[in-house]
């Protein structure tokens, strides 16, 4: 933790919000990009990591320093969006899952509410459009705590334990969780397995 | 023995970089002996390369995060105002305030209470009766009846009375006018034996009022004399 960030936490803990704003500005990339692959709305990214600051602001006290910051926000980063997916997602999700099988054959018109509101010019780039709209939909068959696990192990880079730990379950349920993540993804997106020209094995087959 | 489905099952372990350096390269070689393996590592770290290039093309327009930062900063300056304790007024104090009881101490009260409360609305039901019976009213109370009555001995009267109590038990079931002639027989002969100077007060069917006031007089066989 450097001086400022720690200056920042004491200013914060006195009641000071522009200090936590500033604090904010550092991580508010990483918390927003999160929401936005969990909620897969831009719209719910910015309420979900709006929530997520303020929790955290609210609980800044309890910071003790014992572990670095960014590790205590994560865990209530964790929790709200999990208590956010059980008030709001689960109607939204249906929604979306309506409509992603409604028009599976046309990407691009199924997933054309998500894209607009974005803040960014994805029109600008077709193909960039389409592979995001594919990835997104692909998450959208995840349920919520594969998506969040997921994103956790393979965004956030937490270990099995840390990830157990903050889903309060064992690792081995972890484990399972983002095998069928990554199994329901690369089938979601399309990719198939690659052609080998290696003999076949005859060990050990499925 | 190689064995698909334990090296698919490490697969994951291996594409989120959860093995040690060793493992990892022993997975890799088992891996590369066996097609489908390939096969399968292959398409499962095609599928995270998708989705990685995705993430960074999903990732907002630089012009976004001024106005985020902004929405943020005034969404916590509006929704995070410090409430002070003392700013509270002192009446919402004393209604939000809290007492931790541990919860079989606040039954325990609960049972007392409503025992002392049950216990009272008993006695008020009652109560009327026994404040007529036991505090009459100094106005119209009858002065009490003064009755002299001269007692000889004292021994004697209190056998007197147990003889006239015993045959009264022991001729229950007879007449009255006969239990009244045996009983006074004995009283008269014992009496008359010891030497009778006083008169003797009867009383029988003798009805006394609520309140009376006995004075007894002792007086010794001297006196008598």
């Amino acid at each position: 933790m450097s001086l400022n960030e720690s200056q920042l936490i004491e200013s914060a803990q006195g009641g000071d919000a522009e200090a936590f704003s500033q604090l904010a500005r550092r991580f508010e990339r990483r918390i927003y990009t999160l929401a936005l692959h969990y909620t897969r709305n831009a719209a719910d990214a910015e309420d979900l990591s709006q929530e997520v600051w303020l929790k955290a602001f609210r609980a800044i006290n309890s910071f003790r320093g014992n572990a670095a910051f960014y590790t205590w926000l994560r865990q209530i980063m964790v929790n709200t969006f999990l208590n956010h997916k059980r008030a709001e997602t689960v109607r939204m999700e249906e929604v979306r899952s309506a409509a992603f099988e409604n028009d599976s054959t046309n990407v691009d018109d199924g997933l054309s509410f998500m894209l607009n509101e974005t803040p960014y010019q994805v029109e600008e780039d077709y193909e960039r459009r389409i592979l995001v709209e594919k990835v997104m939909q692909a998450l959208g068959h995840l349920s919520s705590q594969q998506r969040l696990i997921f994103l956790l192990k393979h965004r956030e880079g937490m270990t099995y334990e840390e990830i157990a730990k903050a889903f309060d379950c064992s690792t081995g349920t972890i484990k399972k969780a983002l095998f069928r993540a990554v199994q329901k993804l690369r089938e979601q997106m399309g990719v198939a397995p690659a052609p080998l020209e290696l003999a076949q094995c005859g060990a050990g087959q499925k | 023995m190689h064995d698909c489905s334990l090296v698919e099952n490490k697969m994951v372990d291996l594409i989120f970089g959860e093995l040690s350096e060793d493992e990892s390269l022993r997975l890799k070689n088992e891996i590369d002996r066996c097609s489908d393996c390939l096969s399968e590592y292959r398409s499962m770290n095609g599928a995270m390369r998708v989705f990685d290039e995705a993430w960074d093309a999903s990732l907002p327009d630089q012009r976004f995060w001024p106005r985020h930062h902004e929405a943020l900063r005034q969404h916590l300056a509006d929704n995070a105002p410090r409430v002070s304790v003392d700013r509270v007024p002192f009446w919402k104090q004393l209604l939000t305030f809290k007492l931790p009881v541990p919860v079989p101490v606040a039954a325990l009260i609960v049972i007392a209470l409503l025992t002392l409360t049950a216990l009272a609305l008993r006695n008020r039901t009652i109560a009327p009766n026994l404040t007529i019976a036991a505090r009459p009213s100094y106005e119209t109370m009858t002065p009490p009846t003064v009755k002299e009555v001269p007692v000889y001995l004292e021994k004697v009267i209190t056998r007197t009375v147990y003889v006239e109590k015993k045959a009264q038990e022991k001729n229950a079931s007879r007449s009255k006018s006969s239990d009244q002639q045996r009983i006074a027989q004995p009283l008269t002969a014992s009496k008359e034996k010891e030497g009778d100077i006083f008169m003797r007060a009867k009383l029988t069917d003798f009805q006394p009022p609520d309140q009376m006031r006995i004075r007894v007089i002792k007086r010794s066989k001297d006196d008598a004399n």
